[in-house]
């Protein structure tokens, strides 16, 4: 055994991880399959990994991803090129290794009632997971929204998993023309909670929307990350705790938090 | 088998290795236990504590910058009274040796967190940070002239009668005169250095990344700075120090150590791999095993010259 496994965390995986598959799913979108651990496969849908690409070019932070699906073989990531990390993440190549931390943060609960499932862009990676986990319950409907048809991606993935699912774009070019707080609205029939992750001014209106309806809402947020531990409070939001407004910490406390506790 | 001893003392605070982490990238130690049990370190220094509860400042508070990172976390931290109340039960349990950083709007906020933690045997020393960058109040604004910076370390030394580490900031122009001035006012040792001013710009916002406009920047980019630092004190004063400021790798430690350091912190690093400080520790032993030196006291300063 070498220093680092002994070292390693019964909870959280830290180490090297293989590249098993790499694809770019839309432009400028891929989904990469890394080989798993025994830590990983307990991930749930909303936790994340960190990680850094392991290749002549780097970066000093790792970058956290969702984990848009795990098991005792890979864990799936998708991702979107934004950046420097995003760029060298997509240059990998299978057999390539990256070192992966995690999983890690809180992410959405279980839950026995009937949910709507809200993904916006990127934001649908997660989801995947969540709605593997509701596979086959009847009452879980999706709303997937994309900038345009371009954008979209997993579409059929997500409609192996979920019976009702329904895709919006902003300019009509694939499902119905809108955004998916409105389609939510459309949608909507007696669900009690929702479940979403996407853009801030998404998860604003669809956390307001929740209010009105009385209903509970869980978001996924995003900030950036120093350490993706808890022990720097760099990757902080701000949210409302007991009739206070507080500093909580997204990789911590979340990425998942109460929508309704939210300061937008 | 020669026996190696990777013990140092800084200021007189006797240490079983000189690896700990840097004030404000560990947390309270609660953190990284996921990983190791935080009794293993020489140290461990504590998020930077004020007399009140603080919020800190806006994000987003970190931007990644070539080979380092730049900060504006602003002290956010629970206080003094919950620091003592809630974090430190928890490194007492795990035998820590636990420095509190501590930082304060004036110099009576200094002397007042400092009698607080007097009265708590269970912290062994105190690092005065005088030098945080993100911070319009306190921190820095004492760290950059000799007058002030010795106004607050004779104001902690009245009221705190253990170890006493003055954390320096390295925007200065003469480190020197502020090192001797914080010796002079009865540190009794200086952690050399707090992070470097920077700053980051948003180019597709046309704005500043950092919504403080400038932050502190750390990781190994202001490696060289810190050490050349380390050095410049160490020749001129002779005092104990804890050099910190891009350190990776046992390497890098052990160029602090040469440097003159009796002991190393590490921040940055603690974020791309959990690690690191114990693969340091362990770096230390196998390097003295290696080339048959006792005791690593041996090779604090050699490069001193
Ligand atoms: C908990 C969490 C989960 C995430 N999950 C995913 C995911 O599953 N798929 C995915 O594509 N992205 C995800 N992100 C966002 C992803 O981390 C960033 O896009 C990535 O870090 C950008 O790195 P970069 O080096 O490519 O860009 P940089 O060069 O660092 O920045 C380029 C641009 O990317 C944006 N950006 C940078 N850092 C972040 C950040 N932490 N969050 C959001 N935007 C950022 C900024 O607009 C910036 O201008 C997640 C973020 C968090 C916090
Ligand atoms: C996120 C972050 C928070 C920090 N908070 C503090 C603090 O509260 N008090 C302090 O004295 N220094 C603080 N520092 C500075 C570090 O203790 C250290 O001096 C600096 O990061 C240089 O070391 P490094 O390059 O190994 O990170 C902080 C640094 C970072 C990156
Ligand atoms: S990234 Fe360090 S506290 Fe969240």
């Amino acid at each position: 055994m070498n220093s680092r496994e002994k070292l390693s965390s019964e909870k959280i995986f830290f180490g090297l991880r293989e590249v098993i598959n790499i694809n770019e799913i839309v432009k400028g979108t891929f989904l990469v399959e890394i080989s798993s651990s025994a830590q990983l496969s307990k991930s749930g849908p909303g936790q994340f990994v960190y990680i850094i690409p392991k290749t002549q070019k780097r970066t000093i932070l790792p970058r956290p991803l969702c984990i848009a699906d795990a098991d005792a073989d890979t864990v799936k990531l998708i991702f979107k090129v934004k950046g420097k990390g995003t760029l060298y993440l997509s240059e990998l190549s299978k057999g390539d290794k990256i070192s992966v931390m995690g999983p890690l943060g809180k992410g959405f609960q279980a839950v026995n009632e009937p949910v709507l499932l809200a993904g916006g862009g990127l934001g649908a990676a997660p989801l995947y997971f969540l709605a593997k986990k509701l596979r086959n319950n009847e009452k879980t409907s999706l709303v997937l929204g994309f900038k345009n048809k371009d954008e979209a991606y997993f579409i059929n993935e997500f409609k192996s998993v979920l019976r009702n699912v329904f895709v919006c774009t902003d300019d009509g070019s694939l499902g119905s023309r809108g955004n998916v707080t409105g389609k939510i609205g459309e949608i909507i029939k007696d669900e009690k909670i929702i479940c979403a992750c996407g853009p801030r001014p998404m998860l604003k209106s669809l956390s307001a929307f929740a209010g009105e309806n009385k209903m509970r809402i869980f978001v996924s947020l995003e900030e950036r990350m120093g350490c993706g531990m808890g022990a720097c409070l760099g990757c902080v939001v701000k949210i409302r705790s007991g009739g206070k407004e507080e500093y909580q910490r997204v990789c911590k406390e979340g990425p998942v938090f109460d929508g309704s506790k939210v300061i937008y | 088998m020669i026996n190696i001893d990777i013990s140092t003392a800084v200021g007189g605070l006797k240490l079983k290795n000189p690896v700990m982490p840097a004030s404000g990238t560990w947390g309270y130690g609660e953190e990284y236990a996921e990983f190791y049990n935080p009794g293993e370190l020489g140290a461990v220094v504590v998020k930077g504590t004020t007399l009140e509860p603080r919020h800190g400042n806006e994000p987003p508070r970190i931007a990644e910058t070539p080979a380092g990172m730049l900060n504006s976390v602003g002290l956010q931290n629970v206080g003094v009274e919950k620091f003592i109340s809630e974090k430190l039960p928890f490194l007492k349990d795990n035998k820590c040796v636990v420095i509190a950083n501590i930082a304060g709007d004036s110099i009576d906020d200094y002397a007042a967190i400092a009698e607080r933690l007097d009265a708590e045997k269970d912290v062994s020393a105190v690092e005065v940070n005088i030098s945080c960058p993100n911070v319009s109040k306190g921190g820095i604004a004492f760290g950059v002239g000799a007058d002030t910076a010795s106004g607050v370390i004779k104001s902690v030394r009245k009221k705190y009668k253990r170890v006493l580490i003055a954390k320096l900031s390295p925007n200065v122009t003469d480190i020197v005169e502020i090192a001797r001035a914080c010796i002079d006012s009865g540190a009794d040792a200086l952690t050399l250095i707090n992070t470097v001013k920077g700053m980051s710009i948003d180019i597709n916002n046309r704005k500043p990344l950092l919504p403080n406009c400038t932050g502190g920047l750390s990781g190994p980019a202001i490696k060289p700075i810190a050490l050349r630092m380390v050095y410049e004190v160490k020749k001129a004063t002779g005092a104990d120090i804890i050099g910190v400021g891009g350190i990776e790798c046992f390497e890098d430690a052990l160029e602090f150590i040469m440097a003159g350091a009796n002991a190393v912190q590490v921040g940055t690093a603690n974020f791309y791999n959990p690690l690191v400080m114990p693969e340091i520790i362990g770096g230390f032993r196998k390097y003295l095993a290696e080339n048959k030196i006792s005791s690593l006291k041996e090779l604090i300063g050699v490069a001193v010259h």
